[in-house]
């Protein structure tokens, strides 16, 4: 029995190294029963997270309190500045006869499990197909960019984080809006990779998504350079990676995106259109008869 | 027949807990799996014929669905921790607790170095060794913490004959 038992580990080792289509399957099914567990399981974790966070704001009160003035006075001249801005870009809009850009859609939800152990750098997050959520959607939260969905069950979905090991993600870094590979490492600082030879990159160059590959929305911020080991550069998050909360997940359809997962709505969709076919056919049939009548 | 699925119960709700965003830093990543092995091996030690290894592989298995990882990783790791506690159950008779802590000592520097070797086999390159030997080590160090309360409140040993020879 025992035996046995080291045999099917070690089996089903082999098929996830070499990807099995099925147990893919099974793990994305596996994860959405465990899921509505795992949500009632995260609770005591929540809790005592916002607990020790109310107690870390309480200590901090005053200190808070003289910063958020401070802050508060910044950030009315920014207000100033971007209304200002804001105006000035509708003037350009106009004169471009620029196309407006559609909103984005999110969902937020729950991180209700995150990962442990060598192989993956990634969350549970309480959202799925029911939701609207598919694979290769970006994952962000109040910080900025942390990682993509890469399987999307019914009520729950992975998401990879941005420093894991099987993350790329095409960058934008500093003001010259250099272009880059961000590479997860499963370290807590992914590295810049294929930065042109030219590129001048410096501590501190906020690094955004690029857009390019039409996966992800262009422009959201991920970031900061630090030096890395010999001439590298890695990029330190803006969101703390061990610490997600809350996340939203971007509902940014590209072809990409849809080519990879199709909607779950595929029989719906071929339905409606019969129907809007035998809708169409009747309308005629409606025209007809109708002017039949009034010759 | 409730007593006997006591244990299983307490693993699972253990790999449930241990899932779950308790906010620990990345360097963190291998302490709460590798604390369940304690589960494992206090729960499959004391009362063998009440977890079989049947559930620790399940139990396993669970772990690497929630953790993301490959299928069968944690569940072999798991399996292991309970084959050793089995071996040193049957060979030993006197269950001093100091015994029992060295001997859990052995089992996690078993299990820490057969989980980094069988990622490095998988990953087909040496990983960073520091951070699950780290989670090793909490382990071992956590052991009374943990092991004390799980053997007391399942009842799994009379107390007053453990304090007697703990």
């Amino acid at each position: 029995m025992l035996f046995t038992l080291y045999f099917i580990g070690v089996t089903l080792l082999v098929l996830s190294r070499l990807e099995n289509s099925q147990i893919r399957e099974i793990r994305g099914l596996l994860t959405d029963l465990v899921s509505p567990v795992l949500q009632v399981a995260s609770q005591p974790a929540i809790y005592a997270r916002r607990s020790k966070e109310q107690l870390v704001d309480y200590l901090d009160l005053f200190d808070e309190l003289d910063r958020l003035k401070e802050e508060n006075q910044n950030l009315r001249h920014w207000q100033w500045q971007a209304k200002r801005l804001e105006r000035r870009l509708v003037q350009y809009r106009k004169l471009l006869s620029a196309v407006e850009e559609p909103a984005l859609k999110f969902a937020t939800g729950p991180v209700i499990a995150d990962a442990r152990g060598p192989f993956a750098r990634s969350v549970l997050i309480n959202l799925g197909k029911a939701n609207g959520v598919r694979n290769g959607y970006a994952v962000i939260n109040r910080d900025g960019f942390v990682g993509r969905i890469v399987h999307s069950g019914d009520n729950a979905s992975r998401a990879i984080l941005l420093n894991d090991l099987n993350s790329r993600i095409p960058v934008l870094v500093g003001p010259a809006a250099v272009r880059a590979v961000l590479v997860g490492d499963n370290s807590a600082r992914p590295r810049l990779e294929f930065l042109p030879n030219s590129a001048k990159v410096y501590e501190g160059d906020e690094v955004s998504t690029s857009g390019h590959g039409g996966l992800l929305p262009r422009g959201l911020r991920i970031g900061a350079v630090v030096p890395g080991s010999g001439n590298a550069y890695r990029v330190r998050p803006h969101a703390t990676l061990g610490e997600l909360e809350y996340v939203s997940v971007l509902f940014f359809d590209t072809p990409v995106v849809i080519a990879r997962d199709a909607p779950a709505g595929g029989k719906e969709r071929t339905l409606s259109q019969r129907e809007e076919k035998l809708q169409t056919q009747a309308r005629g049939k409606l025209h007809a008869k109708a002017g039949t009548q009034a010759r | 027949m409730i007593k006997g699925i006591v244990p299983s119960l307490v693993l699972f709700l253990a790999v449930a807990l241990a899932a779950v965003p308790w906010a620990l830093p990345a360097a963190a990543a291998f302490i709460l799996p590798l604390l369940l092995i304690i589960f494992v091996f206090v729960l499959a030690m004391l009362q063998k014929s009440e977890l079989p290894a049947v559930p620790v592989f399940a139990a396993g298995l669970l772990m690497d669905v929630l953790t993301a990882g490959p299928l069968g990783y944690w569940a072999v790791i798991f399996l292991l921790t309970h084959t050793l506690a089995g071996v040193y159950s049957r060979r030993t008779r006197q269950k001093r607790f100091t015994n029992l802590w060295l001997a859990f000592a052995a089992t996690a520097a078993v299990a820490a170095i057969f989980g980094w070797a069988l990622a490095s086999i998988y990953f087909v390159r040496i990983i960073d060794w520091q951070p699950m030997f780290i989670g090793g080590a909490v382990a071992i160090a956590l052991f009374p913490l943990i092991a004390w309360p799980v053997r007391h409140l399942l009842g799994l040993v009379p107390a007053a004959r453990f304090s007697r020879q703990g």
